[in-house]
């Protein structure tokens, strides 16, 4: 009986394909965004509100409710967590989502509310999050990825065939990591 | 072959829930940040729960958080470790995170090295400067002056110096699992 190696090429090629397009996907995403890790916080969207206030007239001791007065005027009362002083004449208040710095010698403060990247947040949260199971699942991805790679180059025969235009295609897609590698060691 | 994906995607739900919880783990101390500072060479390698407040997380990535005190007094850093990442929205609420305590040790081969790696980065960073500039200026030199990361080495290696000790230690705990407490 003939081994037809081609037809389980394609067969593997082809159901390893589907079962992975998510995981391509969301590592194709969140390598984008750890590309661009110094220009942009990939998970969260920050957004900061500068203010000036005069409702803390002492440094001495601040109660809740001063704190909630003071973010009533930002729609944020309701977001209260808890406050300290980091060091005097300097109040930090977490709020839901985000935090208050304020200078109560100048009274100069700023709310800084962090809110979560639809999609980014949730494919960044998984190529950082290397439990166990991930770790593994991902492992999977990572081979089966290299498989659908060497599979991939067998598919198809003739003049488009890796024999031909696919070995010219296969090389440049080689050499052009090989150059910047050569560039930059 | 979808057979034993959907097998192999049950095996890895079952492992991923048999993780245990921070209140079922077993731990040698409860502590607050306080205590874990006034002894925290006593707890190197043993499994400990910390209980503070969320003072910081590592905004890229969440690889990492510091509690502190009711009294803000005291901090003591949290790794990540098999949690795999905290959110952001833990910052202001109080925790109790479960792990081990380990420490750094940082002598002066440690400093020597650290301080070579940043040397070379800093000369390959200034080489591709250069060559993109196309300047004929000399950029070497005032490296220390303008490297954050130099002048923390320079701090560590006075402070080692002051030690009058072989090494300083850094300690963190590197964790488990972790719950929010009211």
């Amino acid at each position: 009986m003939n081994f037809n190696w081609r037809k389980w090429n394609r067969v593997l090629h082809r159901d390893l394909g589907y079962i992975f397009f998510g995981m391509t996907i969301i590592y194709a995403l969140s390598g984008i965004a750890l590309n661009h890790l110094r220009d942009w916080n990939p998970s969260y969207d920050i957004s900061r509100l500068e203010l000036q206030t005069d409702v803390f007239r002492s440094d001495d001791s601040i109660s809740k409710e001063q704190v909630i007065n003071f973010l009533e005027k930002y729609g944020e009362e309701r977001n209260y967590k808890s406050h300290y002083m980091p060091q005097p004449g300097q109040l930090k208040v977490f709020i839901k989502n985000g935090n208050a710095i304020v200078d109560l010698g100048t009274g100069y403060g700023v709310i800084e509310k962090l809110q979560r990247r639809p999609v980014f947040y949730h494919v960044n949260f998984l190529h950082y999050n290397p439990r166990k199971a991930w770790t593994w699942f991902s492992d999977v991805f990572c081979v089966s990825l290299i498989l659908i790679a060497i599979t991939g180059l067998f598919i198809l025969r003739g003049k488009n065939g890796i024999s031909r235009r696919g070995a010219w295609l296969t090389a440049l897609g080689i050499i052009i990591p090989l150059v910047f590698l050569f560039m930059y060691t | 072959m979808s057979k034993w994906f959907i097998l192999f995607i049950s095996v890895l739900m079952v492992i991923s829930c048999s993780t245990d919880s921070a209140q079922q783990q077993q731990v040698d101390a409860d502590l607050d940040v306080a205590q874990i500072n006034a002894n925290t060479s006593e707890y190197v390698d043993k499994t400990v729960s910390v209980t503070g407040t969320v003072n910081h997380v590592c905004r890229h990535g969440g690889k990492r958080l510091f509690v502190m005190s009711d009294d803000a007094n005291d901090r003591f850093k949290v790794e990540a470790g098999q949690v795999g990442s905290f959110d952001v929205a833990l910052e202001g609420s109080k925790v109790r995170v479960v792990g081990v305590v380990k420490e750094l040790k940082v002598d002066k081969a440690y400093l020597d090295t650290w301080e070579k790696e940043v040397c070379a980065a800093e000369a390959e960073n200034e080489a591709q400067k250069f060559a993109s500039e196309h300047e004929g200026q000399d950029h070497a030199g005032n490296e220390q002056a303008d490297n954050p990361t130099l002048q923390n080495i320079n701090m560590l290696r006075q402070e080692l110096v002051d030690s009058e000790q072989a090494h300083l230690s850094f300690y963190h705990l590197d964790a488990i699992s972790f719950e929010e407490v009211m």
